[in-house]
């Protein structure tokens, strides 16, 4: 889910296949049928270990006819106007991640689209300009960033690791804890009796990334469910880039794996992007042609973790609010009338 | 578009309420939707309504972290949730429960700018933002301290952009006070209202009072709304209705009522409730099956699958005889009056079961009401 509303165009679309035929087609920017068309495409399978292609299925006539298209009879396929197909690998492969063993051959997979939650103003006007105050004042307590476990190129930018500890990070989870029940509502997740909050704020400047990676495995029972990041900022920005890249799952029966298509968000000015841990995301590089300090992307990215063993006297954010269990009121998700 | 907004509970002695607000709605030919909130405990069904679109949200009174029962959570905490969830964008008159419309309010509002009622007996004092020291403890949760607050309270009429903003900080700053006050001096039955101020406040909001509002107790005023909190009283000054011990529908005495909006107040709510007594109310209701409706029997209950809907509608037998004399020709009036000679039940127990299962059908998909009125 996302309030990011945008009209999508028309694609005209020409697939050329095997024999120089070709068939044309159109298909909204934003179609499934479009994001699963270039996704096969990508991932057809070679001739030398395809046991089976895979097939595709297109609308014709507005979708009162379809044509069903192997993959690996594909050559190519022009659109107008352009479609921007980003499936460039990241310099180093995605962490954190169950990689599947090299395939001999791939099994029709099922896409995923991870849902995200985008709730811009999430703070007050004075709540973030005190925000960015207190980045800028607490610069020399920033550290370079490290990956548990990962080769240190995965990752460039600088964190206070023990933010969770400070005020500011009280005032920010105890407003995510108001939005909690429709987050989670809104990302699918039953909701959980939390164990802890935990906040990490980061600084993101010239040439700084962090690659496609998971915030858990999902391993262990009290791990970060959801997580939360809010981006804030001094005006004017003084950086560019920076997105936050979504990407889809392809589930093949044997586990989640990373696709090559995502979703593109904006790292606007106080804003709270909201996912599941679990989802596959990366910080794009950044671009700051100053390369001050105060012209860097900041985030506090705030990771919910659930509990295993519920408690009703721990106490969140600026300690009113007990959600070491979760209250009947809010067990059952309701729809519209 | 202009919304007409209310949160009320699926509580059944708050029905009559919704339902008063409702008929004054349609009555001043209120531009826009009308939306009732609801918040629900689990395995509650939604209430019914014939104008107004219910909108099911969390419950959060209790207050699901503190366990604080307190009725101020209900409209910031379905406001912020029917606003995450329905992209909707306009003006929205925000209502307390206790409220008619008097006349149709057609102003929209821009982004930033907010008409409200006055709020003459804000608790202020030499605390922070001028509030009642008691509510000293909004320091340390507040960054900005030296913030000027406005006096106002429900009714507002507000841009969604705006509400959608301040609701969130508007439902925890109401939290906080309820834990935090110690002293009450009427601070915490009214935290609701000073945290609207300071989350208003704190987005910078600017309010400009306006005549949105007037109480039974005004004599003059021509405000677009009426609040009934306050008791009817008389020119001599005794009290001849209260909300807090009405039977809906009861009758009323509006000439004994001082003259001003107390008097009109009850001649609104004399002309329903007579309407609903002689029935003609839903003699200007015509239901009639939505097409591709089919029907299937199990025993003794009824099941309806509409088309678009992946669940099954199923009726007992009292919801399906109604559902059977739903045929487009009978209009809610004749449906009560035919089952008034089939079965031994007080009229207004038919009228409500009737007007409950078509309001629960149309809900459904299954079925449409035509206003002949």
């Amino acid at each position: 889910m996302s309030n990011q509303g945008t009209s999508a165009r028309t694609i005209d679309l020409r697939i050329r296949t095997v024999g120089g035929h070709e068939h044309e087609t159109q298909l909204a920017e934003d179609s499934t049928e479009l994001r699963e068309l270039f996704t096969a495409f990508v991932n057809r399978p070679s001739s030398a270990t395809a046991a089976r292609p895979g097939l595709v299925q297109l609308p014709l006539d507005g979708g009162a006819a379809a044509c069903t298209i192997a993959v690996d009879q594909i050559v190519s396929i022009a659109t107008s106007p352009p479609v921007l197909v980003q499936l460039d690998q990241p310099s180093v492969p995605p962490e954190n991640v169950a990689a599947p063993a090299p395939q001999t051959h791939r099994e029709p997979a099922t896409l995923h689209h991870p849902e995200v939650v985008v709730i811009d103003d999430f703070l007050g006007v004075d709540e973030h300009a005190d925000l960015v105050a207190y980045a800028l004042r607490e610069r020399e307590r920033f550290e370079p960033g490290t990956v548990e476990g990962r080769p240190h190129h995965a990752r460039r930018n600088s964190v206070i690791m023990s933010f969770t500890s400070s005020a500011h990070s009280a005032l920010l989870v105890n407003r995510l804890l108001i939005w909690y029940p429709l987050i989670a509502q809104a990302l699918e997740q039953e909701l959980f009796p939390l164990k802890m909050v935990e906040s990490q704020l980061t600084a993101s400047n010239d040439g700084d990334f962090y690659n496609s990676h998971m915030d858990t495995d999902g391993a262990k029972p009290d791990d970060r469910v959801i997580a939360c990041v809010y981006y804030f900022y001094r005006d004017p920005k003084g950086f560019s880039g920076g997105d936050l890249r979504m990407y889809d799952m392809l589930d093949s029966g044997h586990g989640l794996r990373r696709a090559n298509t995502f979703q593109t968000i904006e790292p606007a000015n106080n804003r709270l992007v909201a996912f599941t841990a679990k989802t596959f995301h990366e910080l794009r590089p950044i671009r700051c042609p100053s390369k001050e300090f105060e012209d860097s992307r900041f985030a506090i990215t705030n990771w919910i973790h659930r509990t295993s063993t519920p408690d009703t006297a721990s106490t969140f954010g600026w300690g009113h609010f007990h959600c070491g269990t979760v209250a009947q009121g809010l067990t059952s998700m309701r729809t519209d009338s | 578009m202009i919304f007409t907004v209310f949160a009320a509970p699926a509580d059944p002695s708050l029905q009559w309420r919704a339902q008063l607000l409702e008929y004054s709605w349609q009555r001043a030919h209120q531009p826009g939707e009308l939306v009732r909130l609801t918040p629900t405990p689990p395995g509650s069904s939604a209430p019914a309504h014939s104008k107004a679109v219910v909108k099911q949200t969390l419950a959060w009174n209790p207050h699901p972290y503190t366990n604080d029962e307190y009725a101020g959570y209900d409209t910031p905490s379905a406001v912020m949730e029917w606003l995450f969830r329905d992209r909707v964008e306009g003006s929205v008159l925000l209502l307390g429960l206790n409220s008619v419309l008097h006349s149709a309010v057609t102003e929209e509002v821009s982004p930033g700018k907010v008409l409200a009622a006055a709020w003459p007996d804000m608790p202020t004092g030499e605390g922070p933002f001028g509030l009642a020291m008691n509510l000293k403890f909004l320091k340390c949760y507040c960054v900005n301290r030296e913030l000027a607050l406005a006096p106002v309270q429900l009714p507002i009429l507000i841009h969604t952009s705006d509400l959608r903003k301040i609701a969130p900080r508007w439902a925890e700053l109401t939290a906080i006070i309820r834990s935090e006050g110690r002293d009450t001096h009427g601070a915490l039955g009214c935290a609701d209202r000073i945290a609207y101020a300071l989350a208003a406040a704190e987005y910078r909001l600017l309010h400009a009072h306006s005549d949105l509002r007037n109480g039974t107790d005004d004599e003059t005023g021509s405000a677009p709304v009426t609040d009934y909190s306050r008791a009817v009283e008389s020119a001599r000054g005794e009290i001849v209705w209260d909300e807090q011990v009405y039977e809906p529908w009861s009758a009323v005495y509006p000439e004994k009522a001082k003259p001003g909006r107390g008097r009109d107040f009850l001649a609104l709510l004399n002309e329903y409730a007579t309407r609903r007594q002689s029935g003609a109310d839903l003699a200007a209701k015509r239901p009639l099956r939505r097409s591709g409706v089919r029907e299937s029997r199990v025993l003794e209950d009824m099941h309806l699958e509409v088309p678009g809907y992946t669940e099954f509608v199923t009726l007992n037998s009292s919801a399906a005889s109604i559902w059977e004399l739903c045929d487009g020709r009978r209009t809610l009036a004749q449906i009560v009056a035919e089952l008034g000679q089939l079965f031994d039940a007080p009229r207004e127990t038919l009228q409500t079961a009737v007007e409950s299962t078509a309001a629960e059908l149309v809900a459904a998909g299954a079925l449409e009401v035509e206003d002949l009125s």
